[in-house]
């Protein structure tokens, strides 16, 4: 938005928002949610029609229960829409989220999903920017609906809007877009929850059509993948480059045959259980992550390969995550000793955190492991559930490589 | 700490006056991220002390504050949470009028934000308290306005 230029610096003091120009009074607003940007119309006449210059749509929590609020809910959109259009002839939408929750099946997918593809539809066209769909639906059981298999259409317009920066999507199931040649290469920032692409490979040419991605958020989507497309596909996008990734998060994230290499430029990276091929093999093509600085990561059998991965690793965190048994890894009893000590636990490991600990063995000859060669290590802190008395003494008296160590236990 | 030699002035200091009388210093690099403090430091040269008619010295220190930790990359969402937290709104909003005086972007930027989250579901009374608005409205145009933006409305705290 344009600023308020001072031409000369003993400008007329300023002393109330009001006195400021349009534009700048327009910036607040824009941070506004619209109904509340709407609302500051009666504020007075200067005001009744600033919101029309504000180019975005913000509904960050709509719920739905009734046919009514439904019915208002939608007419309220189209009536911002078209004010915006008709009065101060916008044809640029910056901005569009929206987080909705309906209470029942009908109220969406019959009253509220055609609207809001029709909103989607038009804002893609406006130079949109920063898009944010997040659906829910309540009561789907009673209706014999299944949130894992019913999830409503993406209007795949949204695949033809190249000035997108940051996407956010919560359930939505992708299909009927061919995603050869596509691109979108101004974006940023991609959050993805239970969307549902139809075939894997879409998911991957969509991935792979983000060059300036930076942040990465994937949750809740898993892949079933034959074995033979496995290893076509393992093949085609095994050179899979995201070259400015810098964070990286992945929960409940399923999909064989995406490449960890792509993920080494990462500073930042999350795992909550995440099922990809190479993880639980010895590798061809061992990935090293230069830029990592903070790992988070649900438990892995084979830390010593892990370790010697980052060799500037300095904030480390541990979980069991969220133990689907379906997900957990396997084979948690065999501690591996690393040959050499990894570089990470020599020069730069600063603070390690476990949580849920339980009294495997291999848990506690990790810890004692990385206690004894951590040479910088300032706090090593465990959280479990119950008291373990046992591990406390067995901790406490491990030699510490580093002599400003904190070592913190807690329930 | 790797240190920017961007120019010879990278290690300088800039002194700036407010309008109540008090000097502050602050480093060139962070004075460059002040439009109007580079402009003025453009026209009068860097060696004499800039005078800011329309800062005083309660919020200046404020300001510098956040632009230290600019200079050096460290501005997070929990720095910027901090930074606010303390603040009531009246803070805030004289702030922000600094902000916008002195052309700091990144500071007007994020005291944008947090004016707009401070007034959520405010009532309609207290926001034009707020902005400084006169209501021109007789009370039949006010409840006309209200009716057809109905939706709006829902929610937001009425005034005792």
């Amino acid at each position: 938005m344009r600023r308020l230029k001072n031409s000369t610096a003993a400008a007329s003091t300023v002393d109330t928002i009001s006195s400021l120009p349009d534009a700048i009074l327009c910036h607040i607003l824009y941070f506004l949610t619209t109904k509340e940007a709407v609302a500051t119309s009666i504020l007075s006449k200067r005001w009744i029609h600033l919101w029309h210059h504000v180019h975005n749509l913000n509904f960050p929590d709509i719920k739905v229960e009734t046919v009514r609020s439904s019915v208002l809910f939608n007419e309220f959109v189209y009536s911002v829409l078209l004010s915006r259009e008709i009065i101060a002839g916008y044809n640029v939408m910056n901005s569009f989220t929206l987080d909705i929750r309906y209470d029942n099946p009908h109220l969406a997918f019959d009253l509220g999903f055609p609207n809001i593809r029709k909103w989607i539809n038009v804002a893609v066209q406006r130079k949109l920017e920063h898009l944010c769909i997040r659906l829910d639906v309540d009561n789907l059981d009673d209706n014999g609906l299944d949130y894992d298999a019913d999830y409503p259409n993406l209007p795949v317009s949204i695949f033809t809007c190249r000035t997108l920066v940051s996407l956010d999507l919560c359930w939505f199931r992708v299909k009927g877009f061919s995603f050869s040649g596509f691109q979108f290469p101004s974006l940023k920032t991609l959050n993805l929850k239970w969307v549902n692409f139809s075939k894997v490979r879409d998911f991957m040419l969509f991935i792979a059509g983000c060059p300036i991605l930076e942040d990465l958020h994937i949750s809740q989507m898993d892949f079933f993948l034959e074995k033979d497309s496995l290893t076509l596909q393992l093949q085609e996008f095994k050179r899979l480059s995201l070259p400015k990734l810098k964070r990286a998060e992945f929960v409940q994230f399923g999909c064989q045959c995406f490449p960890v290499n792509a993920l080494s430029t990462v500073e930042y990276l999350c795992i909550n259980t995440l099922k990809v091929n190479q993880l639980q093999r010895p590798y061809d093509v061992v990935t090293i992550f230069h830029n990592l600085t903070d790992l988070l990561l649900h438990y892995h059998n084979r830390w010593d390969l892990v370790l010697h991965q980052c060799p500037k690793l300095q904030n480390l965190q541990l979980s069991k995550g969220l133990c689907d048994p379906m997900w957990c890894e396997k084979g948690q009893e065999n501690w591996v000793e690393p040959e050499f000590v990894p570089q990470c636990l020599l020069s730069s490991l600063r603070s390690c955190t476990i949580h849920d600990f339980s009294d495997l063995q291999s848990e506690l000859m990790l810890e004692q492991y990385i206690l004894k060669n951590a040479i910088i290590l300032q706090t090593m802190t465990i959280w479990c559930k119950t008291e373990q008395p046992e591990m406390e003494s067995k901790l406490s008296i491990c030699p510490m490589a580093s002599e400003t160590c904190e070592l913190s236990l807690c329930c | 700490m790797a240190q920017e030699a961007s120019s010879s002035t990278s290690s300088k200091t800039i002194s700036l006056k407010t309008g109540d009388g008090e000097i502050f210093e602050i480093e060139a690099s962070a004075a460059k991220q002040m439009k109007t403090v580079q402009r003025l430091i453009d026209d009068l040269g860097d060696d004499i002390t800039i005078p800011l008619h329309n800062v005083f010295s309660k919020e200046l220190p404020k300001i510098i504050e956040y632009y230290k930790k600019d200079i050096t990359g460290e501005i997070t969402k929990d720095f910027e949470a901090e930074f606010v937290k303390d603040l009531n709104d009246d803070e805030v909003k004289v702030l922000f009028l600094a902000a916008n005086y002195l052309d700091a972007n990144k500071l007007f930027e994020f005291l944008s934000q947090n004016i707009a989250d401070r007034l959520e579901s405010k009532s309609v009374e207290y926001v034009r308290k707020y902005f400084g608005v006169e209501n021109d409205f007789t009370p039949e145009e006010e409840s006309k306005l209200r009716e057809e933006r109905a939706w709006s409305f829902r929610g937001i705290k009425e005034d005792e």
